[in-house]
């Protein structure tokens, strides 16, 4: 326990009376979805749970629209993926296309490989791919993306950093 | 887990890629052992390393793959920074943004931005002009021609004295250029085909028959379906010369229609939705045609941000 979490308790609810509306409609302008809204509201609120400097928070409204952005981008980016997921599967034929349940299990799987390369463009996903799954050469790869092959050595290694921190932390 | 020295890491992904290049000397090797057998963190980074892939093993199968590349983060370098500034501090608009522009069309063969048009020549002469917010994958082969359209909408004008068969296709089926200029465009779950000249050959993906579409004519079509022609609206390619007609159209549909050229978010008060208004707006600078809407219709333009825009009842 620390010291000074009642009064973080005692914030945290004065935050939440206050402002939980105000946070819903902010959201509500971003999303179609009202539960989603909800959601990510709910959400923004437990990650104060986590902060000790609400008390030198002068604008409580900024601090709350901050988290909410990035729990925003978030998820749009996670729905991003599932959208073009389920559009690749369309193009599966019938007899081809995964069960329900093996598809939750996959996009699962694959919003785990989504968090691991993060940030990564495209091209450096493309690259490392290639690379790291299918064992193309640094110069088969710089011909099927159209790029140098110094480029491609960049990609890789922004991967193969980008993987590493993404399960091993940030090295000293 | 104690973390690894910055250091480490960059040399343990150095020697990945030198030792990856296939160019690697029996010298390198050597070094690289020592390299390797010089510090415990050395070979402990180097397991690490090597052990990444088979986390990426569910990124295997085609659609897995697929779905990771169309759904990575734009490259921040495509905007430029004072409106990437602008745009977070609008936060709001960032995520419209990312909303409405599905993310795999960047990876599209061509594209547009908001409010640009291009126009694009092919290998076999036929003109491409690709309208606002458009992605478009060529794919030409030995037998035929093929043109995906991811979003947006193209006006097709096809070379003459290529035998090889003419297809643009979407998700909702395809259309086969009958030596022709046609217009594509995808709206949501349907495609819009508005033939110009000489006819198309559309048939749905749902279904093995397909229908010409002749000269004029204009035609919905839903992946299992085809609805009936009907006659194509007169300035229907009035976009590939920057111009918008307008011939009594709902100002809902106008202002639909703007919002294609605009990035961010462009309203309008529903209670202003069945006005009716006629005339040709420039689609270059959507701004100069918003402000053409006033004087001849009781409404304004409210500009919260530049990407925050909407039209509502004047007051008076």
């Amino acid at each position: 326990m620390r010291a000074g979490d009642s009064t973080h308790q005692q914030l945290l609810s004065l935050y939440y009376r206050d402002h939980r509306d105000w946070l819903l409609g902010w959201l509500r302008k971003s999303l179609a979805c009202p539960h989603r809204a909800e959601d990510l509201s709910q959400d923004t609120f437990v990650r104060l749970l986590g902060r000790n400097d609400l008390e030198q928070t002068r604008e409580p409204r900024a601090l709350l629209s901050t988290i909410a952005r990035g729990l925003l981008i978030d998820h749009f980016r996670r729905s991003a993926l599932e959208r073009a997921y389920l559009e690749e599967l369309e193009h599966l034929p019938h007899t081809e296309q995964p069960a329900l349940e093996e598809q939750a299990l996959a996009l699962e799987a694959l919003r785990e490989v989504d968090r691991l390369l993060g940030q990564l463009s495209s091209n450096a996903r493309a690259a490392f791919f290639y690379n790291r799954l299918d064992g193309l050469s640094h110069a088969e790869i710089a011909e099927r993306l159209g790029v140098s092959v110094s480029r491609v050595r960049q990609y890789l290694a922004q991967g193969l950093r980008q993987c590493y921190i993404a399960v091993y932390g940030q090295p000293t | 887990m104690s973390a690894v020295p910055g250091k480490v890491l960059d040399a343990a992904i150095e020697w990945q890629l030198c030792l990856d290049s296939g160019g690697d000397s029996e010298e390198q090797r050597q070094r690289f052992q020592q390299w390797l057998h010089a510090h415990p963190d050395h070979a402990k980074v180097w397991q690490q390393l090597n052990s990444l892939d088979s986390r990426l093993a569910p990124a295997a199968t085609a659609p897995a793959r697929h779905a990771l590349l169309h759904s990575a983060p734009k490259p921040h370098r495509r905007l430029p920074r004072a409106a990437l500034g602008l745009l977070l501090g609008t936060g709001l608009a960032l995520s419209l943004l990312q909303q409405y522009r599905p993310l795999g069309d960047y990876l599209a063969d061509e594209r547009t931005g908001f409010g640009e048009q291009r126009e694009v020549q092919l290998s076999d002469h036929t003109r491409v002009r690709l309208n606002s917010g458009t992605a478009l994958d060529i794919d030409y082969d030995e037998q035929r021609r093929r043109l995906y359209l991811r979003s947006g909408e193209i006006l097709v004008a096809t070379a003459h004295g290529d035998t090889r068969p003419f297809i643009v296709d979407t998700p909702q089926g395809s259309l086969r250029a009958l030596g022709t200029r046609f217009l594509v465009r995808r709206e949501g779950e349907i495609t819009r085909l508005t033939v110009l000249n000489s006819a198309v050959a559309a048939s749905p993906a749902g279904q093995t028959t397909s229908r010409i579409i002749k000269e004029g004519e204009e035609v919905l079509m839903h992946r299992q379906q085809l609805e009936a022609s009907r006659p194509a609206p007169a300035g229907a390619a009035a976009w590939s010369y920057g111009m918008l007609v307008a011939d009594n159209m709902r100002l809902a549909d106008l202002i639909s229609a703007l919002g294609d050229y605009r990035s961010g978010y462009l309203g309008l008060d529903p209670s202003l939705a069945d006005l009716r208004i006629s005339g040709s707006f420039p689609l270059r600078d959507t701004d100069k045609a918003l402000a053409a809407l006033p004087p001849s219709l009781p409404v304004e333009i409210d500009y919260l941000t530049p990407w925050w825009v909407t039209v509502t009842p004047a007051k008076r």
